[in-house]
């Protein structure tokens, strides 16, 4: 059922109880049934004693849909929400250091950091490390503009994902155990 | 002994059952399939520290087991599992421990007991190898869903991680191919992971579940309350089915002729065997079963199609192909079952009935899903059907029956030698199928399963998900424990056998009224047959070239042993091993190149079907693709 050709990316958010070996529970999955993780993200929630895992995917719907009722059946995992579409609000950081030899290479990176809205961290006479933060495309944006001034160090998180403000009960989630027609 | 210098032994401070032991022993375990109430993950039982007697870790585990209400457990022993071992011995007349001679053989003859019981199965091993040599079994019960608790040692919280002695990361190696599994790290979560585990195991979609105990936590004391319920949050199964979906169901088996009800091991897991009845008489159903589903429906009921799937009858699998509606209830649509997927019944409308939302629209795609228990859907459905005159539905049965006249379960009889079929007829009728049947894995299966004639659900013990040479002998040791007067049958191959042939020691130190039928084609004959149908006959480690004398063999264990070489003397040693007490094994030298037929190879389309060479100058032209 895995598809080989690249397919639409699809961002899964999944409330775990925090319990060690959870996270394993989550990732075994995908690589014991073919599936992929393009990305994670994990970290505290705001419940007491729960996590927050975003993940973002490849695949068919079909695959997406076994993806979504596999993962809402681990025993310890609460909630799963499969974020597409308009409905949801997704940022991802990325830190990058640049070379700045002359006058003419800050200028330029000056330009692009007005141009992209990111921001300066640290600096020294030769670099320059610079966040932005954006959805996964802006980021990919970002780094086609940056990336010509000559970079020394980029890394990106996982993008992180929410519902959009007033759209939590419409957004399109995976009842516990609900009829799927 | 590894991990014992942790963590002195404490003293064993109240020897008695616990008071409070007493007092819960009489609330029965949590039903299966109850729903429950969301909040906290573990009620304890009114905990009064003052009164709860203090126990060591090990004791608590033995009584956690008393108070599910388990009497009866399998293992082995080791270094770190010895703290709980001792505590078996001082509850030996409330608990009974049955010693195997491998740890596979244990957690099968758990699954065993929990098949023919419906009951949970609990086996207990040590740690390392102990436990990795559970894993067999754990996936074999994943796959068929049967409920078992496997209780591991291991050693010492302290050393887990340092490469100890024995020790193992079973818990990652478990995690896969077992529905929940559990590292107890404190000796007061022992009693509720307990708790946890049963209701895991025997709730919604059973499975295995396995608790990883340290050394030292058996050793360690706290107060004991055993927690009367469950309470999970995040999980929930769903039992009862929408109803707008059951109403669509209805209305398409009204409406649609040519049906056919195709169920599984969820019909047997649910208890739904009288719905289904119902259900297939007051709509007039052809039904038929999945290896798993055998004995869920009578086999001597004129609307039952027989097994489908790759060793299916040729009219089950067609009626499958032919149908307009399919009604699936509790099975998978396995790919032993739709062959090639893309051609599995492309006409027919589909209802897909099962507790496991991931099964639904998992391979084929349906158009009435209903997440639900079986028995309870079935209940729903039925509700809605007034029992009136049934639909006729008399072109469908005409095809039917003209298929069942024309292609029925048959081969050619000789007087040189046993058929294997013959065989199996002899079994039928001398038994008339009433015992309970355990099976290995290959060609004996196919056809016990093609000719044993299942009488219930329960009495039906076969490795379906996971093919597991190896299970039949051990499950029937688990299943001939369950109480049963009746002996129990054990059909196995010269192949399977071999692979736990050492329960055989098992079965003569409980003095198990076992009966093993050897089906001895000095092959490994499934993969012959593959071979000999796909690989132009190049016989590739298939054929046995050295074989023990399972007769002797079954002698130097303590067990009787017969042997059938003659199709004139098969039915009287037969009689004879099955009128012989205790265990005995019947070796059955059989025709060494019978193939299983009909047959779906592998890839092919379901309606793609090989029969055997008495049907083939009759069959009518179809489709054939070897793949």
């Amino acid at each position: 059922m895995t598809s080989v050709a690249p397919s639409t990316r699809h961002i899964i958010s999944i409330l775990v109880e925090d319990r060690s070996g959870e996270l394993a529970r989550i990732v075994g999955l995908f690589s014991g049934r073919g599936y992929n993780i393009d990305s994670l993200a994990v970290n505290r929630s705001i419940e007491p004693g729960m996590s927050r895992v975003v993940l973002t995917t490849r695949g068919e719907p079909p695959v997406i849909e076994q993806i979504l009722k596999q993962v809402n059946k681990l025993v310890r995992v609460h909630k799963v929400r499969h974020l597409q579409g308009e409905g949801h609000l997704e940022r991802e950081l990325c830190i990058v250091t640049v070379r700045t030899q002359n006058a003419r290479a800050r200028e330029e990176l000056e330009r692009v950091i007005k141009l992209t809205g990111s921001r300066v961290l640290a600096f020294s006479a030769t670099a320059f490390t610079v966040e932005a933060t954006g959805t996964s495309t802006d980021i990919d944006h970002f780094l086609e503009l940056i990336r010509p001034l000559g970079v020394r160090d980029m890394v990106r998180s996982a993008p992180i994902a929410l519902s959009r403000a007033g759209t939590e009960a419409e957004a399109p989630a995976v009842e516990v155990g609900g009829v799927l027609s | 002994m590894q991990g014992s210098r942790i963590v002195l032994d404490q003293l064993d401070k109240d020897a008695s059952a616990p008071s409070s032991a007493r007092r819960n022993q009489s609330s029965p375990p949590a039903r299966q399939n109850e729903p429950v109430a969301p909040g906290a993950t573990v009620q304890s039982s009114a905990l009064d520290l003052s009164t709860a007697p203090v126990l060591r870790g090990a004791r608590i585990v033995v009584e956690s087991l008393i108070q599910e209400g388990v009497d009866l457990i399998f293992g082995y022993p080791g270094g770190a599992i010895l703290h709980v071992y001792d505590e078996l011995y001082k509850v030996q007349d409330r608990l009974r421990h049955v010693l195997v001679r491998h740890e596979q053989g244990a957690v099968h003859a758990a699954e065993g007991y929990a098949q023919s019981t419906g009951k949970v199965g609990v086996a207990m091993v040590t740690s390392g190898p102990g436990a990795t040599n559970v894993v067999t079994g754990l996936q074999n019960a994943l796959m068929d869903s049967t409920p078992i608790v496997v209780i591991s040692g291991q050693v010492a919280t302290t050393l887990i991680g340092n490469d100890a002695f024995q020790e193992a990361d079973i818990v990652g190696i478990t995690r896969p191919c077992t529905k929940y599994n559990y590292l107890v790290k404190r000796v007061e979560d022992l009693a509720p992971t307990i708790k946890e585990a049963f209701y895991l195991a025997r709730s919604g979609r059973p499975g295995p579940v396995l608790i990883d105990i340290p050394k030292d936590i058996t050793a360690n004391t706290t107060a004991f309350s055993y927690p009367e319920k469950v309470e999970l949050a995040s999980y929930k199964p769903t039992i009862k089915g929408h109803p707008l979906q059951v109403k669509k169901a209805v209305d398409l088996i009204r409406q649609f002729d040519k049906a056919v009800l195709y169920i599984g091991g969820g019909v047997v897991t649910a208890g739904a065997e009288r719905e289904v009845m119902e259900l297939s008489r007051r709509m007039n159903l052809p039904v038929t079963p999945t290896l798993m589903g055998l004995g869920a429906f009578p086999p001597s009921d004129s609307r039952s199609l027989g097994m489908l799937g790759m060793h299916g009858t040729y009219t089950a699998n067609m009626a499958m192909a032919k149908a307009d509606l399919i009604i699936n209830i509790g099975a998978r649509f396995d790919d032993r079952v739709t062959g090639r997927v893309d051609k599995f019944a492309v006409n027919a409308k589909k209802i897909h009935v099962d507790i496991d939302p991931s099964s639904v629209n998992k391979t084929v795609m349906v158009d009435v899903p209903i997440v639900g228990d079986a028995k309870h859907v079935l209940q729903q459905m039925l509700e809605m059907l007034p029992d009136e005159k049934p639909p006729e539905r008399s072109a469908w049965w005409a095809e039917l029956r003209e298929m069942q006249r024309r292609y029925p379960l048959r081969y050619k009889d000789r007087t040189d030698c046993i058929m294997p079929q013959r065989f199996f007829e002899e079994l039928a009728s001398l038994t008339q199928g009433r015992y309970i049947c355990s099976t290995d894995v290959g060609q004996h299966q196919m056809w016990a399963a093609q000719y044993y004639p299942v009488a219930n659900g329960r009495n039906w013990l076969t490795s379906g998900g996971l093919g597991t040479m190896g299970y039949g002998l051990p499950a029937a040791v688990g299943a001939a424990l369950n109480g049963t007067k009746e002996p129990v049958l054990c059909v196995t191959g010269d192949g399977s056998f071999q692979m736990c042939i050492q329960e055989l020691a098992t079965c003569v130190q409980e003095n198990l009224n076992l009966k093993i039928l050897v089906m001895n084609n000095r092959f490994l004959g499934m993969v012959r047959q593959w071979q000999e149908l796909l690989y132009d006959r190049r016989y590739s480690e298939v054929g046995l070239k050295y074989f023990p004398d399972f007769v002797k063999i079954a002698e130097a264990y303590g067990a009787t042993g017969f042997r059938a070489e003659k199709p004139e003397e098969l039915r009287a040693v037969m009689e004879k091993g099955l009128n012989t007490p205790g265990t005995v094994l019947m070796d059955i030298i059989v025709h060494k190149e019978t193939n299983v037929f009909p047959m779906i190879p592998g890839g092919a389309a379901h309606y793609e079907i090989l029969l055997g060479p008495e049907d083939d100058e009759q069959k009518d032209a179809q489709p054939r693709e070897l793949a």
